[in-house]
This record gives C-alpha cells, structure tokens and sequence, in this order.
C-alpha cells in the first residue's frame, strides 16, 4: 500500500466517525499537490541501464543557473542508471541504439539517458 | 630565433601534449612579478579585451618568455605567431560556472594553434579554477551539445602557484568553475597560431627510440579503463595521425594491431 493510499484510508477513516478537519485536508493536499519536476541527465559508456557513468547534469528549478561545474565534486552521484532508478528515479529518455556513427570520428561522450524526479 | 636546443620539448612532452591536450608549467619570472600584473589587472575599469597588454604591457613578458617560447618552437614549429586576440578574464567570487566548450573547433584535430592562460595569482580549487577534460581535444563536439554535462569523470582542475601558465589544444573541452572563495580569480588568454604544415619535428625527436614510446604512452592513456569500446581504435589513431603530422611523416593507415601488446 503506497503512502498516498494510507492517507487516504485515514481520511475516509475520519470522515466516518465525523472528526476530519481543515488540518487533514491540508496534509492531504501537501501530498497531492503537484511537485516540481527534477530531471537528472546521465551519460553511460554503453546505452544500457548497467552501464557506468562518465557525465551527469542535475537540472531543477532551484538552481541559479545552468549545471554547474564544480571543480571539488569527487564524483558523480550515481555508478549507473540502474542506482538511479533505486534512488527513485525514473527514466524517461533512453538513448537511441542506432545511435549516428561516422567511421573514425570521436564525437560526445557517453549515452545520455534522462530521468526525472517530482518534489525537492 | 630559434631556442637553445636544450630548452626544447622531448619526445616525453610532446607525448603528454598529444595524450592530454595540455602542459601546465611555470616559467622563473622575477620577484614579485605576478603580484604586480594582479594588481594592476584589479584597477582595470572595464575590460580591454584584445588591448589588454597595452593597459598591463608586463603582460607581454609572459607570452615572450624564453621557456614559453621554447615550448611554443617545440609543437608549433619555428614559424608559429602570437595572434592579436587576447582575453582578460575575471572569474568573480561567488561565480558560477561556465557551460563546457573549446576554444576552436579545428575540422581535422591537427595543431595549427594554441591556447595559452596565464594566472598571475595562486590558484586553488576553491577559487573557480579552470577545468578540463584530458583526452577531448579529438572530439567533435558542438558547443550548443557540450553545454547539457556538468561534471564529467576525470575532469581535472589547473591550479598552481602564481605565474603558472597552461598550453591547450585549442579543441580540448575546459571551461570556468564556480567560484567559491572570497577572492577574485584572473585569467590571461593567448592565442598562438600555426601558419605552416610541419616538414620536420620541431622538438628533441629520437626517432629510432620514439615510436615504442609513442605506442607505451597511447596505450597508458587509452586503455580500456578510461575510454568506450567503440572508441579506442579512433583514439589511438587520432594520436597517431596528428604524431605523424607533427613530424612531417605520411599518414598510416589505421592498423589495430599496432597497438595490441
């Protein structure tokens, strides 16, 4: 049962015996409200979730700017997609598997993949 | 004129250049030197862009310098110049980052130019250093493209005393970090341009011992660990290619199994 059923079944719980309150209805609302989108962008050496990482772009609201580059990052945040995806994230851009490929020619580092998370 | 033999680049540094797009190094300049240019950058008013030498003329100093020189000589050639274009750039504290790019974006990746940055003060990685991604300097990269990473794996920070002073291929991504300290970080860049196609190469060569280490250094910096399986025949090979340009020798066809142990 996902947490949103939970507050819902209090709810009813409530309304039956006749105390729910404005106080309820506002924790309801703080769970159903809509949440901002966050994306995460992800560069994998191979276009499969297992892959490891070599670039990753946090974008959100929040942010001043464009990503930033920081020159004290130690690492990225995550090893692969697939930790990602543990940590709640969900993907929602895979990267093509015929991707364009001229013989001979380096070009961008890393299939990107894109996910995206609601809420801070 | 040509620098002593002795100051030129070895067969080492050209390798190092040619694997990581980069030298960093930090010619002798006299006492107090660098602080004097900081402090006079610190009172420009507005920035002077390409006249920048004409309001701190000390400046001219470090791009004229005897070692510079030298390693200028060593992979440009004897005829390479010293463009006209010049930047001041002041990476404030508080500062954000700036999108990764390259400086050029030469069609066949050979060395028909240099950059060189120049900070006058010490640069630590709190001050907003300018990073780099060694190795990138082969890839075709659209800047509109290389602005969608932040950090990338590997990415590494210049950093270093006053007077250090930084040579990049012109194709090498790098880009200004944030800038987290109270101080402000400055940055001189030079252009220094090719206008020739190399006959010879203009650095201490030892042909009959080169080549061996030209594949031992590839092959440390490409190996498998550190690059994508589609990709390390066009690293090796783009190594090989501009190796042999910078000599003046033919072109190879590629050949995988020069580079297998």
């Amino acid at each position: 049962m996902t947490s949103l059923d939970s507050a819902f079944r209090l709810a009813r719980e409530k309304l039956q015996r006749g105390d729910f309150a404005a106080a309820d209805l506002e924790e309801l609302w703080a769970q159903v409200r809509p949440q901002p989108q966050r994306l995460l962008y992800l560069y994998a050496l191979q276009p499969t979730v297992r892959a490891s990482l070599v670039a990753a772009t946090l974008q959100e609201q929040k942010a001043a700017t464009h990503c930033q580059i920081d020159p004290l990052a130690e690492d990225l945040p995550y090893r692969s997609v697939l930790e990602a995806m543990a940590d709640g994230w969900r993907v929602i851009h895979f990267p093509d598997h015929r991707a364009p490929y001229q013989e001979g020619r380096l070009d961008m580092l890393g299939y990107e993949f894109v996910l995206e998370k609601y809420g801070a | 004129m040509a620098p002593d033999r002795g100051d030129l680049l070895d067969d080492e540094l050209v390798l190092r250049f040619l694997n990581q797009g980069s030298l960093q190094l930090r010619p002798r300049f006299p006492d107090g030197f660098h602080d004097q240019i900081y402090q006079k950058l610190a009172q420009l008013r507005h920035n002077p862009g390409n006249h920048i030498t004409r309001e701190v003329p000390e400046l001219l100093a470090v791009v004229e310098h005897p070692t510079v020189h030298a390693m200028a000589y060593s992979l440009l050639g004897p005829n390479y110049q010293v463009h006209p274009h010049r930047h001041f750039y002041d990476n404030q504290p508080g500062s954000q980052s700036q999108g990764w790019h390259v400086d050029a974006a030469t069609p066949d990746h050979m060395l028909r130019g240099l950059i060189l940055f120049y900070y006058p003060q010490d640069t630590d990685v709190s001050m907003g250093p300018t990073v780099f991604v060694p190795g990138t300097q082969f890839r075709d990269a659209p800047m509109d493209r290389l602005a969608a990473y932040a950090n990338i794996r590997g990415q590494k920070n210049f950093i270093g005393q006053a007077g250090s002073i930084v040579l990049l291929h012109p194709d090498l991504w790098h880009a200004r970090s944030l800038n987290r300290s109270p101080k402000h970080r400055y940055m001189i860049k030079f252009m220094l341009t090719r206008p020739d196609e190399p006959l010879q190469p203009s650095w201490r060569h030892h042909p009959e011992q080169a080549e061996a280490l030209f594949l031992q250094r590839v092959r440390e910096f490409v190996g498998p660990i550190q690059s994508f399986c589609s990709d390390y025949l066009a690293e090796w090979e783009w190594r090989r290619k501009l190796w042999n340009w910078m000599r003046g020798a033919p072109v190879q066809a590629p050949n995988l199994m020069d580079f297998l142990v």
